[in-house]
């Protein structure tokens, strides 16, 4: 518990790169609701990685990322950073799902090959449905800012993406989730932390009927049963680590705006 | 802590002892199925701090003031909101094997140690950060550049 706390203050003053603005500095303190759920150097990573690129991009492409920055505000930016905020806290406020799914996470193998054999009790699927949506839309946009800011570092090209075609913002922006899966490989740390939103849930879950049977455990779409809520559960943990993620991006993108004078 | 009463199922009139492991949330919304007749039964318990009780409200089972007692023929139902309960603890008194948190152990192994230090952590931190901070939406909003 000692450690755990350790790291929940080292939140505060484990500063990566851009630091010095209320925006980052209140991510950061923000982030220390996250503590229980993402790993202290996952969290450290994810940041260092994008405060990374953003420095990058000020220091080698100033120009290009001012354009670039500029054009994320027109591209629906400030209503991302809107919704994110809202959304992190929405799943904050009802954290004890995330507690299932980290139970879930910490059983053992063997156990977890019987999951038909636990049972959930909560019966609020219909309130986390559409937290797990948001959480899961907008880690999929993120997708889109996060990545023209890693083209721009990378490659020096906000519009080159990694599949090696070149693409607007906007038009990343008009893609399907699941047209946009691509860029997370190209975002280092980022990428395992999108792998754990839907490795069970799918895509779709928010254009379905789905309601929970208590009485099998599981999900059930239209009229076909899907995964145990179990499952669920341990994909809305992912959604909402998604959300730490994207906090910092949105409150590292809105320093560079201010400091850029935009 | 698991709470203990005796309740009546509002579809077939039989007895359960109801035992609802106490989680991290003000408000559990819970759902189990009647152990006599199969019915699902819906309710929800309430935390309240000042002063420190906890009550229930459900259309689908009334809750009696008097203590559960000590009668083998009255069937159990072992609820949590914030923990996966395996099918061995169900409907086992607590000193039985009844708590879905200590039956946790053995299928987490070395693993419980950090689950439950985690657990405890999110606990503090609701406490004493996430609240105080009046769920941080707004603070959140004007930090990032909202307003």
């Amino acid at each position: 518990m000692a450690q755990l706390r350790a790291e929940a203050s080292w939140q505060i003053v484990g500063a990566p790169v851009n630091t010095g603005h209320p925006s980052t500095d209140f991510a950061r303190l923000f982030g220390i609701n996250y503590a229980p759920f993402v790993e202290r150097d996952r969290m450290h990573l994810l940041r260092s990685e994008l405060s990374q690129s953003m420095e990058d991009c000020r220091t080698g492409h100033h120009e290009e990322y001012k354009d670039l920055l500029a054009r994320m505000i027109q591209c629906g930016f400030p209503h991302f950073r809107q919704q994110v905020a809202d959304t992190a806290c929405s799943c904050l406020a009802r954290f004890d799902p995330l507690v299932v799914g980290l139970a879930y996470e910490h059983l053992t193998d063997a156990a977890k090959a019987h999951i038909e054999e636990f049972q959930v009790f909560r019966d609020d699927f219909d309130e986390l449905k559409p937290l797990y949506v948001d959480a899961f839309e907008l880690a999929s946009r993120g997708l889109a800012y996060a990545g023209a800011i890693n083209n721009l570092a990378v490659r020096g090209d906000s519009s080159q993406w990694p599949d090696g075609k070149t693409r607007s913002l906007q038009a990343v922006l008009d893609m399907t989730a699941h047209q946009r899966e691509f860029i997370a490989g190209d975002l280092g740390a980022a990428a395992l932390l999108y792998a754990g939103i839907n490795r069970n849930t799918r895509n779709d879950i928010g254009h379905r009927s789905v309601h929970y049977d208590f009485v099998t455990g599981c999900l059930v779409y239209d009229r076909w049963h899907g995964e145990n809520f179990i499952l669920f559960l341990d994909d809305y943990l992912g959604a909402v680590r998604a959300t730490f993620y994207l906090t910092w991006l949105t409150a590292a993108a809105s320093a560079d705006t201010d400091m850029l004078g935009l | 802590m698991l709470n203990r009463s005796l309740i009546t199922c509002k579809s077939c009139n039989q007895y359960i002892v109801l035992r609802v492991g106490v989680g991290l949330n003000d408000e559990q919304r819970f759902v189990f199925q009647c152990p006599n007749c199969a019915c699902i039964l819906r309710g929800c318990l309430r935390l309240h701090y000042q002063p420190s009780s906890l009550s229930y409200e459900s259309e689908d089972f009334m809750r009696l003031d008097e203590d559960p007692p000590d009668d083998a023929s009255i069937k159990g139902v072992t609820v949590y909101t914030d923990l996966p309960v395996h099918r061995s603890c169900q409907g086992k008194a607590l000193g039985n094997g009844g708590s879905a948190f200590l039956a946790l152990q053995p299928l987490m192994g070395d693993g419980f140690i950090e689950f439950n230090q985690r657990k405890d952590l999110a606990q503090h931190i609701r406490a004493e950060l996430f609240r105080p901070f009046g769920e941080s939406r707004l603070l959140l909003g004007v930090a990032t550049g909202l307003t």
